[in-house]
């Protein structure tokens, strides 16, 4: 058993988050540990909850969301790389006074010194390029 | 703290994308919590290495103007492609800071020697 952390580069529509969702469900049916999810770059858009793809497509914040939940993983969204892309959360939305907030249930806003830490307490980082 | 052996490598272009400013976010927050870093360019990445880069209009970030400023953060090794630098017949006096060049056998051994990699 390996701890890992996902580091997520690439939006919704990329092979990027498609090929790190099925390593982490890899990963956990092989039994390691997901120390961390983390979204970085244009990977935040996984964390929209506005996403709304036409029938025939898999709505991949929505599976990301079913994953994070089934197994409580820790979802880490860049802070940084969220507010320039306008992904927000409640307290942020109220912080910049905007006129809503689209931060997915499940994922949660922080900086990149999360990803640094999932560097120093996990056993290995693999990296999701767009 | 655990400290790990952080490779960063930077193969994008200038103005190309985010993920070389990026990389130096990344950088400067492993700093911040003692990590042995690392910083290499490759490919294309070495021209971010070329001084007298003017980007105002071109509305992205120009990072070759912090790049000296990183031996304040115990940055442990700058490096640079070798081939990197000849293609594009890069030389020194053209560089906005002193890095050390190494083959790509050489490459291949820091990778190796690397607890983490990060590309960009």
């Amino acid at each position: 058993m390996q701890s890992f952390t996902l580091v997520v580069y690439g939006a919704p529509d990329s092979q990027s988050s498609s090929t790190a969702l099925n390593y982490a469900q890899a990963l956990l049916k092989a039994g390691h540990q997901i120390y961390r999810l983390f979204f970085y770059q244009d990977g935040v858009f996984n964390a929209c909850s506005f996403n709304t793809p036409s029938q025939d497509e898999e709505n991949l914040p929505e599976s990301w969301q079913a994953l994070i939940h089934e197994h409580s993983l820790d979802a880490v969204v860049c802070v940084a790389s969220a507010l320039k892309r306008g992904i927000i959360s409640a307290a942020e939305a109220e912080r910049y006074d905007l006129p809503a907030s689209n931060l997915r249930v499940g994922f949660e806003i922080s900086g990149l010194g999360q990803l640094v830490d999932g560097v120093i307490e996990s056993d290995r980082v693999v990296n999701f390029l767009p | 703290m655990t400290s790990k052996n952080i490779l960063i490598i930077i193969r994008q272009a200038p103005y190309s994308s985010s993920l070389p400013a990026a990389a130096l976010d990344l950088l400067l927050t492993a700093a911040a919590f003692e990590q042995a870093l690392t910083l290499l360019f490759m490919g294309e990445g070495a021209q971010h290495l070329l001084s007298e880069q003017h980007a105002a209009g071109s509305g992205m970030k120009n990072i070759s103007k912090a790049l000296p400023s990183l031996e304040l953060y115990d940055l442990d090794k700058v490096f640079v492609e070798k081939d990197a630098l000849l293609n594009r017949k890069l030389q020194d006096e053209n560089l906005v800071m002193s890095v050390e060049v190494l083959s790509l056998t050489q490459i291949a051994d820091i990778i190796e020697k690397a607890d983490q990699v990060f590309n960009f």
